[in-house]
């Protein structure tokens, strides 16, 4: 299960009622999902932890500004990616001089010097690379998530696409294809 | 003219994040939300005073142990009921009777919270039942619910009852 993953209507009413068993049922359907999303972005599992411990616990405090249950998972999603980022913005250190690419590094050399070229990036550049080409956000989304505009979610991902692709493989040129998700 | 560079790149594009493995969060990390959501709860809810007793705790813990394990335990209603909706609402009349053997007994103040805040839930759904007695599903909750409660009410006298052993 991912943040599409919808709740119903009920158990938005139960949030809102602060029901502790609807929490954790909400919480086991979006874990996996939110870890992910925090460890990738910024990089240390210390850093996940505060980020989706505060996403949670604010997602279930503000639950009653929250109208549509539909819409529940891209809202705890955007939470998420704000508490990684302030996070980030905090530390003073938004670059990811301390990204872990051990933390949870699959054995595959590929996948691994993946997780290593995509750790180098800053955490814009992370942010705006996975949220496009993981979680399949438009450019509106990402700029409204980041707080940015459209423009600059494009530049950013192309950008943030050269760094990898260099840090990933010097000698590698892709062949232009159109991009899944254009606005 | 070829090109040099590509002689040596990749057939595939090696930029796949979602080739990348989705990880499992830490065991522990559920129980700290759920442990800072009730000390928030706990700073905007009154609390009440903590007093041990613990001859009812332990006849409370007994009493619940031995009901739950007798197979005739359930009302007689139960018996005579062939439909979901008939066992539903006996199961859940006899984790009310329990639930009101513990609701005299011996709480915590973190888990007078914590009860408190799940006796709002079963008013709420004795609302809504109110509206809908035969919704099976409300019937399920509403006993999944009490379970909950019994079982908070339980661990919390066996706190007491360790806290008094080591006096």
């Amino acid at each position: 299960m991912d943040f599409s993953t919808p709740i119903d209507d009920r158990t938005l009413a139960a949030l809102k009622r602060d029901c502790r068993r609807t929490q954790e049922k909400v919480y086991r359907t979006y874990a996996r999902s939110a870890w992910t999303l925090a460890v990738r972005l910024s990089g240390s599992e210390a850093a996940a932890w505060d980020a989706v411990q505060n996403g949670f616990v604010k997602a279930f405090e503000r639950v009653a500004q929250l109208e549509r249950a539909d819409r529940f998972g891209a809202w705890l999603r955007r939470i998420v990616v704000n508490q990684v980022m302030d996070a980030g913005r905090r530390a003073l250190d938004p670059l990811p001089e301390h990204y872990d690419a051990g933390v949870d590094a699959p054995d595959h050399d590929g996948a691994l010097d993946l997780v290593r070229a995509f750790g180098q990036l800053d955490a814009l550049d992370r942010a705006v690379l996975w949220l496009h080409d993981v979680e399949g956000l438009t450019h509106a989304e990402i700029a409204d998530t980041l707080a940015r505009s459209v423009p600059w979610s494009k530049t950013r991902l192309s950008r943030a696409r050269a760094k990898a692709r260099d840090l990933l493989h010097p000698h590698y040129e892709p062949t232009r294809r159109a991009l899944p998700h254009g606005q | 003219m070829v090109n040099e560079r590509m002689t040596s790149a990749p057939r595939t594009d090696p930029l796949n994040l979602k080739s990348l493995p989705e990880l499992d969060p830490p065991e522990g990390l559920w129980p700290a939300i759920s442990d800072e959501m009730e000390r928030r709860g706990r700073s905007t809810t009154p609390r009440r005073s903590w007093v041990p007793l613990a001859m009812a705790a332990t006849v409370a813990v007994l009493a619940l142990s031995i009901t739950l394990l007798r197979p005739d335990a359930l009302p007689e209603a139960r018996l005579d009921a062939n439909d979901a909706l008939l066992r539903l609402q006996a199961v859940s009349a006899a984790l009310e009777t329990q639930l009101d053997v513990y609701r005299d007994g011996v709480v915590s103040a973190t888990t007078v919270d914590a009860i408190a805040r799940m006796e709002q839930e079963l008013a709420w759904l004795d609302a809504q039942l109110s509206e809908s007695p035969d919704d099976p599903a409300l019937w399920a909750e509403r006993i999944a619910l009490l379970g909950e409660m019994n079982q908070r009410y339980l661990r919390a006298d066996w706190r007491s009852e360790l806290m008094l052993a080591s006096y």
